[in-house]
């Protein structure tokens, strides 16, 4: 099948080198677009809008990652373990990380103020 | 990466035997996240085996960092040396805990530290929370 494009001059240059790889290159590029994720991490909406309802200690104690955001860590960790993250998911994996210690700040001190209050 | 299933009732062995704690960074699962994983401590692809001689409770980012490496570059030497084993090596034989930091006391205790970053700033700062709440295990 053949297909016509209109593309701008630099890119023609770059093309014109790679010539008869063209089929690959674009199926290379297509699997890359698609192994990103469709949309950011997601975590930090999904947490503030947790924290928007005021919990209480047990509450915070008891958050886990909802189902999707839960395969979207998983997804990132195992490609993390494979060194095969896009500078895209670093990002992403990055905020995830910041959102674990923010979570774990949160837990810990929920957890010592319940002790507290068991104390008063 | 295909990955051998680990029953319930060995990774219920596995999360008592830790106190609920990761073996590696020490954090309790109640204060984290995700929930906590089951480490191969010697990955499958260099032969370990899912027993519990080789499964260590792994927190998700302990886990992520180590991935399937067994050693690594020990910063002080640049020698490839081996990541401590929670099943083989005594903890207090490799780590002390300097107020929330761990001082390394042998080469693969230095080397795990620094691949599992288990002294970044953001831990030392949760890991004296941790100690505050007693809930740390603190293995022997």
């Amino acid at each position: 099948m053949q297909i016509t494009l209109d593309i701008p001059e630099a890119l023609l240059t770059r093309l014109n080198a790679i010539d008869q790889s063209l089929p690959q290159v674009l199926e290379l590029a297509l699997d890359e677009l698609t192994a990103r994720p469709q949309s950011g991490f997601t975590g930090f909406a999904e947490v503030l809008e947790f924290l928007a309802n005021l919990p209480t200690p047990e509450e915070i104690l008891a958050l886990r990652p909802s189902e999707t955001l839960q395969a979207q860590i998983d997804q990132l960790s195992e490609k993390h373990k494979a060194n095969a993250l896009t500078l895209q998911e670093q990002q992403l994996w990055q905020q995830y990380e910041y959102l674990e210690h923010l979570v774990s700040l949160a837990k810990a001190k929920a957890y010592l103020k319940l002790q507290s209050n068991l104390h008063e | 990466m295909s990955k051998t299933y680990v029953p319930a009732s060995l990774r219920r062995n596995v999360v008592e035997r830790a106190g609920s704690c990761c073996e590696y960074c020490l954090r309790p699962e109640l204060f984290s996240l995700s929930v906590h994983e089951v480490d191969h401590v010697i990955a499958e692809k260099h032969g370990g085996t899912t027993t519990e001689d080789n499964l260590a409770l792994a927190c998700k980012l302990c886990n992520t960092f180590k991935g399937s490496d067994i050693a690594s570059i020990d910063p002080e030497t640049d020698e490839i040396t081996a990541l401590y084993h929670p099943r083989r090596d005594r903890w207090s034989e490799h780590f002390q805990l300097e107020n929330a930091a761990f001082i390394p006391l042998s080469d693969r205790a230095r080397t795990t530290i620094r691949l599992l970053q288990l002294n970044r700033s953001r831990i030392l700062k949760e890991r004296s929370l941790w100690l505050d709440s007693g809930l740390i295990k603190i293995p022997i």
